[in-house]
């Protein structure tokens, strides 16, 4: 009987913690749709950004090397049903005490905002919410954010990166 | 009783077939007063084993040991394993905090990175769009 109360309460305070961790907002995002057949999930832990120090560097530009070895996690869930209707939910779970925004983008093809997680000047979350026509695609980078070299990525990497993105998908093959 | 049945009794009882009751002939002739000068040792012998069989346990001795072995409600223990448990949930709480439960989409780094590359890709090519809209 003892034991019986006991597990209850570490149940409780397990219940807790994982509701806890879920707490922000592509967390909660995630958590709903994380098993929904109507998306697709993109995700890489801290330990995996551990592990990438182990592949090949060789191929990869020394801006994208410096700027990836610096992230912790990255999240991304995206869907090409009702792309509206889960962009306003999205937004309508991002709560704007916690981010900052950081750009909007708004014309006839794109809706776009970037928000992000800052403290001491240095910018630990940068939240991406896209949505076109074509899909709904939230995105979540985790670490140590330089913006400045995160904007010039896609200039310097446009045409290589391309080709290089698509030699390594060839080689997994 | 004769000697010499005496002497077979002695025989039968170092080998251990004596019954009960030939152990207790054996012991009573011992203790009586005609045992011969060569068997004064045997009547030593059944005179200890009579002693012994005299001493008694001492009062309430069985009431002593269960008292002894009477399984205690192990309060303490309870305590203590409430108290681990706790901490184990408070550190699984706070290392849960610090890294958010994150479910590998890959096992293999290489495609996880080619991931991560086409992922800052895509956010970077986005803000473009947003720092310079006339381009």
């Amino acid at each position: 009987m003892r034991y019986n109360k006991l597990l209850v309460v570490l149940g409780l305070l397990l219940v807790g913690a994982v509701s806890y961790a879920q707490d922000d907002a592509i967390g909660k995002f995630f958590g709903k749709y994380v098993e929904d057949s109507r998306f697709s999930v993109v995700s890489v832990s801290p330990k995996m950004f551990r592990l990438l120090s182990k592949v090949n560097w060789d191929t990869i530009p020394a801006d994208l090397r410096q700027t990836v070895s610096k992230l912790q996690s990255l999240r991304i869930i995206s869907t090409e049903t009702t792309p509206f209707v889960f962009y306003k939910e999205a937004l309508s779970k991002i709560d704007m005490k916690e981010y900052e925004e950081l750009i909007s983008v708004r014309d006839k093809n794109d809706n776009i905002r970037f928000v992000v997680k800052e403290s001491g000047g240095i910018i630990h979350e940068l939240l991406m919410i896209a949505v076109d026509n074509d899909g709904f695609t939230m995105m979540s980078f985790v670490g140590d954010i330089d913006l400045d070299k995160l904007a010039r990525l896609s200039s310097s990497m446009d045409i290589k990166g391309l080709e290089d993105l698509k030699n390594a998908k060839r080689k997994n093959k | 009783m004769e000697r010499e049945q005496i002497a077979q009794l002695l025989e039968k009882y170092w080998q251990v077939e004596t019954t009960v009751e030939e152990e207790k002939m054996l012991a009573e002739y011992f203790r009586g007063p005609d045992v011969p000068a060569e068997w004064e040792m045997y009547r030593e012998i059944f005179s200890f084993y009579e002693q012994e069989r005299k001493v008694k346990p001492g009062e309430g001795l069985e009431e002593r040991i269960m008292e002894r072995v009477r399984p205690r409600p192990k309060l303490w223990g309870a305590w203590w394993s409430a108290a681990a448990c706790i901490v184990v949930a408070l550190g699984i709480s706070v290392y849960q905090r610090d890294t958010p439960t994150i479910k590998d989409t890959y096992d293999d780094p290489q495609q996880a990175l080619a991931a991560v590359q086409k992922a800052l890709l895509v956010a970077s090519r986005n803000m473009n769009k947003g720092l310079h809209p006339l381009k």
